[in-house]
């Protein structure tokens, strides 16, 4: 009945390198490197599977959420 | 784990009560939450431990009671966060009895009462929960929720 979703692995170049909150087919992180603007990157690793990222945007309190889709 | 049509008493004060309305307005609440969410008017402070509750009565039709809570889910950015629906007894997501309402009760990991997101004005964390009721036909209501983690 509950599903507080997940934590994963997931890195973002440039942006974020740690554990993601996952939950279905969308994830939040809030960047924690700064060398590329969070919703310009496109590729992440999410638990060492390649995905593709969309949506991303600026949810308040530093946190960022974005759609992913598994790289096939 | 409860089960999901478990009743008992809501003890949730009207602060602490999102009142779902007929028709839910077309405005944004934040981005990337369905919208018109209702937002919970208490904030919440990352180590409370207390209920929340969804008054879904303005949705049901006269003496249509909610029979079961199907689904909780919390969203990506409580995942991030560390914010999660108890579901430890006596926590666990009740029907009060006049099954109006649902109860929820919010825990934060301890690991995460620091964080930097919930410091200012704080984070707004989406809740959807999905019940069945008990009408002729049975009816089904998903709506999202919106919780204001922050610093108090």
């Amino acid at each position: 009945m509950i599903d507080n979703g997940r934590r994963a692995a997931l890195v973002i170049d440039g942006v974020f390198d740690g554990q993601a909150g996952v939950q279905g087919a969308q994830l939040a992180f809030i960047p924690n490197r700064l060398t590329k603007r969070a919703g310009a990157v496109r590729g992440a690793v999410l638990d060492g599977v390649p995905v593709f990222l969309s949506g991303q945007r600026d949810t308040g309190g530093g946190l960022w959420t974005a759609h992913y889709e598994v790289i096939e | 784990m409860p089960g999901g049509g478990d009743t008992g008493t809501v003890i949730a004060t009207p602060a602490r009560t999102a009142v779902l309305a007929i028709a839910q307005p077309a405005t944004s609440v934040a981005s990337g939450v369905p919208l018109g969410a209702t937002v919970w008017s208490q904030p919440f402070d990352p180590a409370d431990h207390v209920p929340f509750a969804i008054d879904f009565a303005a949705l049901l039709d006269e003496g249509e009671a909610i029979v079961e809570i199907e689904a909780i889910t919390m969203s990506a950015a409580g995942a991030a966060l560390g914010v999660a629906v108890d579901d430890a007894a006596p926590y666990g997501p009740i029907i009060d009895t006049a099954g109006k309402k649902v109860q929820l009760w919010f825990v934060v990991d301890d690991a995460h009462w620091s964080e930097t997101a919930f410091s200012a004005s704080g984070v707004q964390i989406p809740v959807a929960v999905r019940v069945a009721t008990a009408g002729t036909p049975p009816k089904r209501f998903e709506r999202t929720c919106v919780l204001m983690v922050r610093q108090l």
